[in-house]
């Protein structure tokens, strides 16, 4: 697994790790059983707060991603495919709510979001 | 092994040129904790009270399980003041053998490693280095005597950005111990974004503020807009001409209009406002 956070984007670095740890798993590339990088050599290693990596990986333990465990540290679970559903989900969700505040704050009505899913949707990239 | 490194209770030091106003603070081991407020505010007061070199006028205090100034806490607490505590004519490579005895944790290999990677110059006197040397060097001190808990009194103020990385990666190496524990108080408070976990903020001798770092964006945000300022919920108001800008709570958000730009307050619009705030109500 690869992790890579930009300190420029709008996006919070918390956000950012989740969100590529949340791939990792669902993807497979992270298998059940195996453990995250641990909170502190992360932090350290992708120079931020161990607080944004506490933050991020404690998300991935309420979304049942991956589960805290004394002296072990973040284990990957086993996918449920209910559960990956969810955290799928979940995804489509945060880029809705984040493509809502960029809507309004260019002045787009929703029927000017209707045209324009309706565009991209049919765009094949 | 208890689970705070400092416990301080209702501590109150008078003395003519500052005072200490009631605070009670615990600070957490795995944490590293922000340390901001205006100049006088009292940061350095509380660090010098916890290290027992100023005596409270009242208050408890607890380092490492011991009282403020027990030699077995200072025995195992790194210090990073402004300029290096060794003296001005001792040579870098040999503070070692002056220091080693006083700390029974003394770790000469790590120091060497440190003064190596800070390229902080070994032959040098310690008056002949540089403020960066001088920060540097006392970092690589603190850090050589297996500290447990790390206090660093404003050390980045006129150090360059190289500088001042390698400070916070040093910083974030320590912390990969859980055990560990730092007090960092600065006026660059863009050092601490990606450092800290906690953040304590002190205006007048008083915390106006202390939770986790990320919360400041929840809890603050910041108005600006121009002519009337539209209600009473705001704090530290400051004028330009017909513009105005104040720090509010998140929660009063709603109480502004779409004339009213609300966006995200950063650690000095706090630090600011809180301390304009407190100037206002007392006069």
């Amino acid at each position: 697994m690869r992790l890579v956070v930009s300190t420029s984007s709008t996006t919070p670095i918390y956000e950012q790790i989740k969100v590529q740890v949340r791939s990792a798993i669902l993807s497979g590339d992270v298998q059940p059983g195996q453990t995250l990088p641990s909170l502190r050599q992360l932090a350290a290693d992708l120079r931020v707060s161990v607080i944004t990596i506490t933050r991020a990986y404690n998300d991935l333990a309420a979304e049942g991603l991956v589960h805290s465990e004394h002296g072990r540290g973040f284990v990957v679970l086993e996918v449920e495919p209910d559960v990956a559903a969810a955290a799928l989900q979940t995804r489509v969700d945060e880029v809705l709510r984040e493509l809502r505040g960029a809507a309004r704050h260019a002045r787009l009505s929703l029927t000017d979001m209707h045209t324009l899913l309706d565009e991209t949707w049919s765009k094949d990239d | 092994m208890t689970e705070h490194v400092v416990k301080i209770a209702d501590l109150n030091v008078r003395r003519p040129a500052f005072e200490i106003d009631g605070i009670s603070l615990n600070l957490s081991r795995g944490s590293v904790v922000g340390f901001v407020g205006p100049n006088g505010a009292g940061k350095t007061t509380v660090i010098r009270t916890l290290l027992g070199l100023i005596t409270p006028d009242s208050g408890d205090i607890e380092v490492l399980g011991h009282p403020a100034g027990a030699p077995e806490a200072l025995a195992r607490i790194g210090i990073v003041l402004d300029e290096p505590t060794a003296a001005p004519e001792w040579r870098v490579g040999s503070l070692g053998r002056h220091l080693a005895p006083f700390y029974p944790e003394w770790d000469e290999r790590r120091f060497g490693q440190l003064l190596e990677r800070l390229s902080v110059p070994r032959g040098q006197r310690v008056k002949q280095l540089s403020r960066g040397q001088g920060v540097k060097l006392s970092l690589a001190m603190a850090l050589a005597q297996t500290p447990e808990l790390l206090i660093l009194d404003e050390p980045s103020s006129g150090l360059d950005p190289a500088s001042r990385r390698e400070i916070g990666d040093l910083i974030r190496e320590f912390m990969v111990d859980p055990e560990h524990a730092v007090l960092f108080s600065t006026h660059i408070t863009t050092d601490l974004d990606a450092l800290a976990d906690e953040l304590i903020v002190i205006v007048g001798g008083r915390i106006e503020y202390h939770g986790a770092l990320p919360d400041i964006t929840e809890e603050f945000a910041m108005a600006r807009g121009s002519g009337a300022v539209p209600t009473a919920s705001v704090l530290g108001l400051q004028r330009s001409g017909a513009q105005w800008s104040a720090l509010i709570r998140m929660v009063d958000s709603s109480e502004f209009g779409a004339d009213v730009v609300v966006d995200a307050a950063t650690i000095d619009d706090v630090v600011v406002h809180l301390a304009v705030e407190q100037k206002e109500v007392a006069a």
